[in-house]
């Protein structure tokens, strides 16, 4: 196998967001991978969607060339550990609102937020050591 | 943790998709990483967001293509940080709204990190239809008002009794399948009493 990995899981993560569109697709890669002797451009010839397997491998390498950093991979990661229900006082104050629905110049751009200093990580060391016994409940 | 920035960003993130369903507003997000510093240029960052808008459509937007195209007749090099900037506000003039998340500021190197913000008060200075929202941890708030001046609304979150309840009664639940003897009632309700006079007193 002369693929690197981390070739590999871009080209899957562009798969799940939705660049390889079919599972088709999807396949067809993985068969590439598995195979040393084959380049990607034999593999596609034997295929009838060359045209489309051509541009998302132009896809690919435009995205990687806009940037190495996958952002939305961790979203996806944050989201399944937030738990329902807590922080949602956020979205209740007025100038969450009036950001949100700001239009051209008539309110702030740009919203900042902040953790407030003494609770963050002070309060969860003293909260950590004091569930130990019950087990971790850090995350 | 009950309330990290990131918890936060992501439900920002994902109030805002939900209310703007089926409206040609994009909502891009960046997480900023202590793991992933040596990428975390900022022209990397800028371009991860555009990853995003290039993601929206099914054919990625052709003011992209053409600028990859050029650099890849001068050899294939990435682009600079200021045409980066005019590629992304070029790219996002289409757009109704987007808004613009970054989550945890404080992750970047320091010396990406005013480049970054710049960068970011570069586009909502000339894309009327940005709005940027980030969170970061306060000791860097000094630096953020030298780069985003103007136009700056900031908001504080802080752990309400409501969230602390939630989180130690999830938290008590999950414990408690492996051993369901062990977690009594009122073992639950004397760790979260107990727990919130604590986190008052703080």
């Amino acid at each position: 196998m002369n693929t690197s990995q981390g070739e590999r899981t871009g080209r899957s993560s562009l798969f799940q967001y939705g660049i390889l569109n079919t599972r088709a697709d999807y396949r067809m890669t993985n068969s590439v991978h598995g195979d040393s002797n084959t380049s990607i451009g034999n593999v596609s010839n034997s295929y009838n969607n060359t045209i489309n397997v051509g541009r998302d491998e132009e896809s690919l390498r435009i995205h990687e060339w806009l940037s190495p950093l996958e952002p939305h991979k961790r979203h996806q990661d944050v989201r399944n550990r937030r738990l329902d229900g807590i922080g949602e006082s956020v979205l209740q104050r007025s100038e969450f609102e009036s950001w949100r629905r700001s239009r051209d110049g008539l309110a702030n751009p740009t919203l900042l937020c902040y953790g407030a200093q003494g609770v963050g990580k002070t309060y969860i060391r003293y909260q950590t050591y004091s569930l130990e016994t019950i087990g971790d409940i850090d995350e | 943790m009950i309330l990290t920035s990131n918890k936060i960003s992501s439900l920002i993130i994902d109030t805002l998709r939900k209310q703007n369903r089926g409206r040609d507003v994009a909502v891009l997000s960046l997480y900023c990483d202590y793991q992933a510093q040596k990428d975390q240029s900022a022209v990397n960052m800028i371009g991860a967001l555009l990853r995003q808008v290039a993601l929206r459509t099914p054919r990625i937007p052709s003011e992209i293509e053409s600028a990859f195209d050029e650099s890849k007749q001068e050899g294939g090099q990435g682009l600079r940080l200021p045409d980066m900037v005019k590629l992304f506000v070029k790219v996002i003039g289409s757009i109704e709204l987007v808004y613009l998340c970054v989550d945890g500021v404080d992750e970047v190197l320091r010396q990406h990190r005013s480049e970054f913000l710049r960068a970011l008060r570069q586009i909502t200075q000339e894309a009327p239809n940005a709005r940027l929202f980030l969170t970061g941890r306060p000791y860097i708030r000094g630096e953020l008002d030298n780069h985003l001046t103007k136009g700056v609304s900031v908001i504080q979150v802080v752990a309400n009794r409501e969230d602390i309840t939630k989180y130690l009664s999830q938290k008590i639940d999950d414990d408690g399948h492996q051993d369901p003897k062990l977690m009594t009632e009122d073992l639950k309700s004397n760790i979260m009493e107990t727990m919130l006079e604590k986190a008052s007193e703080m």
